[in-house]
């Protein structure tokens, strides 16, 4: 019999799961209903405790917890093994990992010691005539590729932002397994020497309602005053296209796009982005996009609701002035 | 002496427009448009930067070899390479990887790396920026059995360790690991340097190694179709099923109420 259950896996960040695993549980969910199969999680780690009881009430029909107290700090070596007998407990047809720093070098390792290859950065999902088929966007965003998989199971990444998480169901009854695996000391050859976080001030850019992003249009890091003060006055996070960031104009935690972040506000307002296909990869969800960009051809046009073709720097304050008011 | 290994591939430019991409329906792959440059993948050209600034800095003798997969000669990628002066180019040319994907793609390099034997530290980009999938550096790391250290903003060799800072989704990570080992490489790094007319010159004289599947000792069984471990089922353009509605106006002030007002009226600021 061939396998036709979901396994993913839900990163921990402070204590929860990600929100990021609670898409991944909603395209499991029903990948594995069109199969006929379970859905499994696992998770990693000394605050995993918590986070279980919201995966199974978002969807998990069983958790896998691999809690080891000599295991607290975080080492990709170790999580593999730890994914790897993961799978061959739950043998998925599908094994899903969010399109994370981590889950982007988990995935692929994972598929190349099953002799496998991912699909990485997936959008969506369907199940036709018994056969998975995963559609991912290719060629800077620009095209879109559905593909099948020729080994079991199948290992793929979930681009944050593109899946609706089910909502919680409080009560929903699940099973908690917990994972005995003894991870050998040499296993872990890569050293960790520092981990830092970026300070965050305001509103994440990544749960922000309104973005207001600003590419090399904006002629320098000057351009961002505006853009700060119209996001402070909204409510709003300030996001930036690569060259804006690789120009060193804004901090390049804040660059949107297939190499940065992945945003799917109510509003995006793109100020001086041309519209590549790379930028459009990371704010195309969202509900309202709103482009101001001088020159009335820019293909940003082609992908926004509503455009207005002039220069920012006559347009911006006039717009702040209003809010303000 | 350190020995480096670059991995590059030679791509459509990344920066074509939505307008000028097109999708052949027969083929599955991208059509082929008439004057449309083809480039270094962007990422590739950082390793060799993350490469050069390795040589530049070590207090020993450092050894830069490109290696390239492709079928067609790659004349123009290797010119690219040897114009920074690296000291070796392998081209692994076989119609076989007509079909290759991320699985046959890193189980050739990775053999071909074993071949040219005596390797400390392999480069790959994050990604290639056509396919956009980021799997060859791992596959050549699991193949050959060595560490990797992903997305790289800095790379530095130091007593036979190599450490990088690695770009994480909301922060940065230092990871250190003995050589030989695998590195991907972020744009973080910054743009490659030019070379000089000198070195360009000089670069059109020299040549690669070409290698078939065969004088790497791979049957095309394990790399031509039948070995690929995804099949791309369909490739589409996806359509944006609305149009742009221009404000227009006499003034910017007429130019922001509008926009201001018909924010309000869909709901989406205050
Ligand atoms: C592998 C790869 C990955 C990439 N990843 C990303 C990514 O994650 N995110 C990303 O953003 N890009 C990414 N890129 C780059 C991407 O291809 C584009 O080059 C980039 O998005 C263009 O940035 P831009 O729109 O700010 O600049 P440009 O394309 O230079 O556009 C600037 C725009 O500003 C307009 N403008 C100029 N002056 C004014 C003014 N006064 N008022 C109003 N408008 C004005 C111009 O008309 C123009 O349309 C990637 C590229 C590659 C190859």
């Amino acid at each position: 019999m061939s396998a036709t259950g979901v396994l993913i896996w839900a990163e921990i960040a402070d204590g929860a799961a990600t929100a990021s695993s609670y898409e991944l549980l909603g395209l499991g969910r029903r990948l594995a209903d069109d199969m006929g199969g379970p859905l499994s999680a696992v998770v990693l780690g000394p605050e995993s405790a918590a986070a279980i009881e919201q995966l199974i009430s978002r969807g998990a029909d069983s958790v896998y917890v691999f809690d080891d107290p000599d295991q607290s700090e975080f080492h990709t070596d170790a999580a593999l093994l730890v994914l790897e007998a993961a799978a061959d407990k739950v043998e998925p047809a599908l094994f899903l990992l969010p399109h994370s720093s981590y889950g982007t070098e988990l995935a692929p390792r994972l598929a190349f010691r099953n002799e496998s290859a991912p699909a990485m950065g997936c959008v969506d999902g369907r199940v036709e005539d018994g056969k998975l088929l995963l559609t991912r966007p290719c060629y800077g965003g620009r095209a879109r590729a559905v593909v099948s998989f020729r080994s079991a199971p199948a290992i793929a990444t979930l681009r944050p932002k593109s899946q609706e998480p089910l909502a919680a169901e409080p009560g929903r009854q699940g099973e908690t397994i917990s994972l005995d695996i003894n991870i050998p000391p040499e296993t872990i050859r890569v050293n960790v020497r520092e981990r830092r976080q970026n300070v965050e001030q305001g509103v994440r850019l990544d749960e922000a309602e309104i973005v207001i992003s600003g590419g090399r249009g904006l002629g320098g890091p000057d351009g961002f005053k505006i853009l700060e003060e119209l996001a402070d006055a909204l409510g709003g996070a300030v996001g930036a296209s690569r060259p804006a960031c690789d120009l060193g104009w804004y901090p390049q935690a804040h660059q949107v796009g297939i190499s940065g972040k992945t945003v799917a506000p109510d509003l995006y307002i793109a100020v001086g982005i041309s519209g590549a296909g790379q930028h459009m990869a990371g704010c195309a969800g969202a509900k309202v996009l709103v482009a101001i960009n001088k020159d009335p051809d820019a293909s940003i046009f082609s992908y926004a609701h509503i455009g207005i073709a002039s220069e920012y720097q006559e347009i911006l304050p006039e717009i702040l002035e209003l809010i303000r008011r | 002496m350190i020995h480096i290994v670059v991995c590059a591939k030679w791509i459509p430019d990344p920066e074509v427009t939505a307008t000028e991409f097109k999708i052949d329906p027969e083929s599955l792959r991208r059509a082929e448009i008439a004057g449309l440059a083809l480039v270094m993948s962007p990422y590739d050209e950082q390793c060799f930067e993350a490469a050069l600034r390795i040589r530049e800095q070590a207090d020993e003798e450092v050894k830069i070899t490109a290696l390239c997969l492709d079928t067609d000669p790659m004349i123009k990628l290797f010119r690219q390479a040897f114009s920074w002066d690296v000291e070796a180019g392998f081209f692994l040319c076989d119609p076989v990887f007509e079909d290759s994907d991320g699985y046959t793609t890193s189980f050739a390099l990775g053999t071909a790396i074993q071949k040219i034997g005596d390797v400390d530290l392999i480069l790959t980009g994050r990604q290639a920026a056509d396919g956009d999938e980021g799997m060859v550096g791992f596959g050549i790391a699991e193949h050959l059995g060595i560490p990797v250290l992903p997305c790289a903003a800095e790379v530095k060799v130091q007593d036979g360790s190599v450490i990088i800072e690695r770009v994480l989704d909301n922060g940065f990570e230092t990871l250190e690991t003995p050589l030989p080992a695998v590195v991907t490489v972020s744009n973080e790094i910054g743009e490659a340097r030019r070379p000089s007319m000198r070195q360009v010159m000089r670069a059109a004289r020299q040549k690669p190694t070409v290698w078939s599947a065969e004088d790497i000792g791979l049957d095309a069984a394990q790399l031509d179709t039948s070995a690929m471990r995804l099949t791309v089922e369909d490739i589409f353009v996806p359509k944006v099923d609305h149009s742009c509605e221009f404000i227009t106006g006499e003034t910017p002030g007429d130019l922001a109420e509008a926009l201001v007002g018909k924010l309000r009226e869909l709901r989406v600021i205050p």
